[in-house]
C-alpha cells in the first residue's frame, strides 16, 4: 500500500472537468486519504490543458448558440428541425460534435411524447457554457482541496534519466519528479496516471513494459493505471 | 486660431447654437451640442455638403472632435453638466460659399425648431440613435441600455426579497438574441470573440439578478468596443494623427477589456443556481474532453 500519490495531468482533468464514470474513478483515487503531490511540470501542463479545454468547449458551444439564434425558425421544434439542427448546425470537426450531437438525439427523442420549444434549448445551451467552467469536485470541497503542489525543490537524476524507456514530450520529466518526490519523502509512493500507453504498457523493441522500468530505475512504489476503459 | 480661420465646420457649431439661441430660452447642454452637430453634419452630407466637421461614433453615441480654441463656442461647468455657449460674432468673420453656408442655416435652422421646446437629452440622443446610428447592432444595445436601466430601478423598489425570482433574462433575451444576430462580424472582428463571451457571462447574470453587475460589465464592454471599434470604424474628417492615436491604443484597450472577462465569469459562476445539462450527456462529454486532453498532448 502506498502512502503517498503523484498526480498526472489525465487524473487532474479527470476530477476537475470530466463528468462521468472515470471522474468518480479519479475522484476516489485522489479523496482516499493519502497526500496526492503535483509536481510542477504537471501543474504546468494541467493548468494550460484546463483552460484551453474549458475555452475551446465554451467557444464551441456560445458560437453554435449563436448559430442556433441566427438560423432556427420553427417553434416548437420538430423531429425533422432537430435533425436539420444537427446536420446542418453541428460541424464534425468541432470538438463538441458528439456530445451536442447527444444531446440533440435525446430533445429528438423527448419532441414525441411532448414539445420542445426554441427556449428551452437557447436556455440549455446557455446552462452547458457556464457549467463548462465549473469544478467537477466542487461539492466534495474542490478539486484544489486534493492536490497538494510540490514546494521542496527538484534534483537533478541524469542517471534515472539514461535508464528510462518513456522518452515522449513532457512524460521523462514528469517521471523524474515523481521519482524525487518518493525519493525525498522516503515513504511508498505511488504514480496515478491515465497515460496507459506511455506509463504502463510494453513497446515494441523495448526490453520491459514501461511499468516495469519505471519501478526498477526510479523510487516509486507502483504505478496506477487509471485510464478509462469504459465503452461510451 | 483667429476668427479669419473660421470655415465650415465652426460656422456650422455657430449656426447650430445661434439658431437655437434665437428660438429657445433653454440652455443647451454638451451631449446635445454634440448630438445636434452630429446630426446635422450627416444630414448637409446628404444634401452634398461636406461641412468638414471632424466626427466619430463613440460609447454615447456620434460626437464631434472638437477642440473649443479653435471653434466660436465655449463651455460652462454647470453643477453635474456642462453647457456650450457661442461667441457673439459677426457672419463674416465666416469664410464659406454662399451656397453652403444656406444648407447650413437651413439644416441647423430645421433641428432647432425640432428640438426647441425638447427638454433634457433622452429624445435627441434616441433620434440620433434611431436616425444616425452606423448600424442595427448600435441602436439594439441602445434600446438594451435603456432596458437593463429600468431593470435597476424596479430592483431597487422591490421589497419583498423572501418572493423567489426567475431571474431578468427574459426581460432581456429578445435584446440579447437581436445584439447575438445584429452583430457586424465583419466590421467589428477584433472584438468578436469578447462579444460573445460578454453575452453568454450576461445572460448568466440576468438569471442570477445581479443587475449592478450586468450594468457594470455592459458599460464596460460598451466602452471597450467604442475605443476598438466604432470610433475607428465611423468616422469622418478624423485628422490622420488622431486616427493613427486611436490604432496604437487599439490592441491595448482589447486585451484590457479581454482580463476583466474571467472576473465577471467567476462573479457569475459563483451565484448561479446549479444546473446539470451536461450531466445528462456526461459520457459523451467526459470522452471529449480525455480526447482533447490526449490531442494537446500529442499536439506538444
Amino acid at each position: 500500500m502506498c502512502e503517498a500519490k503523484v498526480l498526472d495531468t489525465g487524473v487532474m482533468l479527470g476530477v476537475t472537468i470530466e463528468k462521468d464514470a472515470h471522474h468518480e474513478l479519479c475522484l476516489d483515487y485522489v479523496t482516499a486519504g493519502e497526500p496526492c503531490y503535483v509536481s510542477p511540470t504537471v501543474r504546468e501542463e494541467y493548468k494550460r490543458k484546463e483552460k484551453r479545454i474549458r475555452q475551446k468547449l465554451n467557444e464551441e458551444i456560445i458560437n453554435h448558440r449563436n448559430d442556433f439564434i441566427d438560423e432556427v425558425e420553427s417553434d416548437p421544434l420538430t423531429s425533422g428541425a432537430i435533425d436539420w439542427i444537427c446536420s446542418e448546425l453541428l460541424d464534425r470537426d468541432m470538438d463538441s460534435f458528439r456530445y451536442l450531437h447527444k444531446y440533440y438525439q435525446r430533445k429528438r427523442n423527448e419532441s414525441r411524447i411532448q414539445s420542445v420549444s426554441q427556449l428551452e434549448i437557447e436556455a440549455d445551451l446557455e446552462d452547458m457554457e457556464m457549467e463548462i467552467w465549473e469544478d467537477a469536485a466542487k461539492d466534495q470541497g474542490g478539486a484544489e482541496s486534493f492536490f497538494v503542489d510540490w514546494d521542496r525543490g527538484l534534483e537533478n537524476y541524469a542517471g534515472v534519466e539514461r535508464n528510462l524507456l518513456i522518452y515522449e514530450g513532457d512524460d521523462p520529466q514528469v517521471c523524474l519528479e515523481a521519482h524525487h518526490i518518493a525519493a525525498t519523502l522516503g515513504t511508498p509512493t505511488e504514480l496515478g496516471t491515465t497515460n496507459t500507453k506511455h506509463f504502463i504498457e510494453e513497446h515494441e523493441g523495448e526490453e520491459s513494459s514501461r511499468e516495469n522500468n519505471i519501478l526498477t530505475v526510479t523510487a516509486l512504489e507502483s504505478v496506477h493505471d487509471l485510464a478509462w476503459h469504459g465503452e461510451v | 486660431m483667429s476668427s479669419s480661420d473660421y470655415g465650415r465646420p465652426q460656422y456650422l457649431c455657430y449656426q447650430i447654437l445661434q439658431q437655437m439661441d434665437q428660438r429657445s430660452d433653454k440652455d443647451i447642454y454638451e451631449t446635445e451640442f454634440n448630438k445636434l452637430c452630429y446630426m446635422a453634419h450627416y444630414t448637409l452630407c446628404e444634401e452634398g455638403v461636406d461641412t468638414e466637421l471632424p466626427v466619430y461614433w463613440y460609447q454615447w453615441g456620434g460626437v464631434p472632435d472638437i477642440n473649443a480654441s479653435e471653434y466660436p463656442i465655449f463651455y460652462e461647468s454647470s453643477e453635474d453638466s456642462t453647457l456650450v455657449h457661442v461667441e457673439d460674432l459677426s457672419e463674416s468673420v465666416f469664410d464659406i460659399a454662399d451656397s453652403a453656408r444656406e444648407k447650413i442655416i437651413e439644416v441647423a435652422r430645421s433641428f432647432a425648431n425640432q428640438y426647441k421646446n425638447v427638454y433634457g437629452v433622452d429624445t435627441i440622443v434616441n433620434d440620433s440613435y434611431k436616425l444616425f446610428a452606423p448600424n442595427d447592432f448600435i441602436r439594439t444595445f441602445n434600446s438594451f441600455r435603456t432596458t437593463i436601466q429600468g431593470l435597476e430601478s424596479e430592483q431597487s423598489t422591490l421589497f419583498d426579497s423572501s418572493r423567489p425570482s426567475a431571474g431578468k433574462i427574459e426581460a432581456l433575451r429578445p435584446q440579447m438574441n437581436a445584439l447575438v444576430q445584429n452583430y457586424p462580424s465583419d466590421r467589428y472582428s477584433m472584438m468578436e470573440p469578447e462579444f460573445r463571451q460578454w453575452d453568454s457571462i450576461t445572460r448568466q447574470l440576468a438569471k442570477n439578478n445581479q443587475v449592478q453587475e450586468l450594468e457594470t460589465f455592459a458599460l464596460r464592454f460598451w466602452e471597450a468596443i467604442s475605443r476598438v471599434e466604432f470610433r475607428l470604424a465611423h468616422n469622418d474628417n478624423i485628422p490622420r494623427e488622431t486616427i493613427v492615436g486611436w490604432f496604437a491604443e487599439r490592441e491595448n484597450e482589447h486585451d484590457e477589456f479581454a482580463a476583466e472577462i474571467p472576473e465577471y465569469r467567476s462573479i457569475a459562476l459563483e451565484n448561479r443556481q446549479p444546473t446539470s445539462k451536461l450531466d445528462t450527456i456526461a459520457d459523451s462529454y467526459s470522452s471529449t474532453v480525455r480526447r482533447m486532453a490526449q490531442d494537446s498532448h500529442n499536439d506538444e
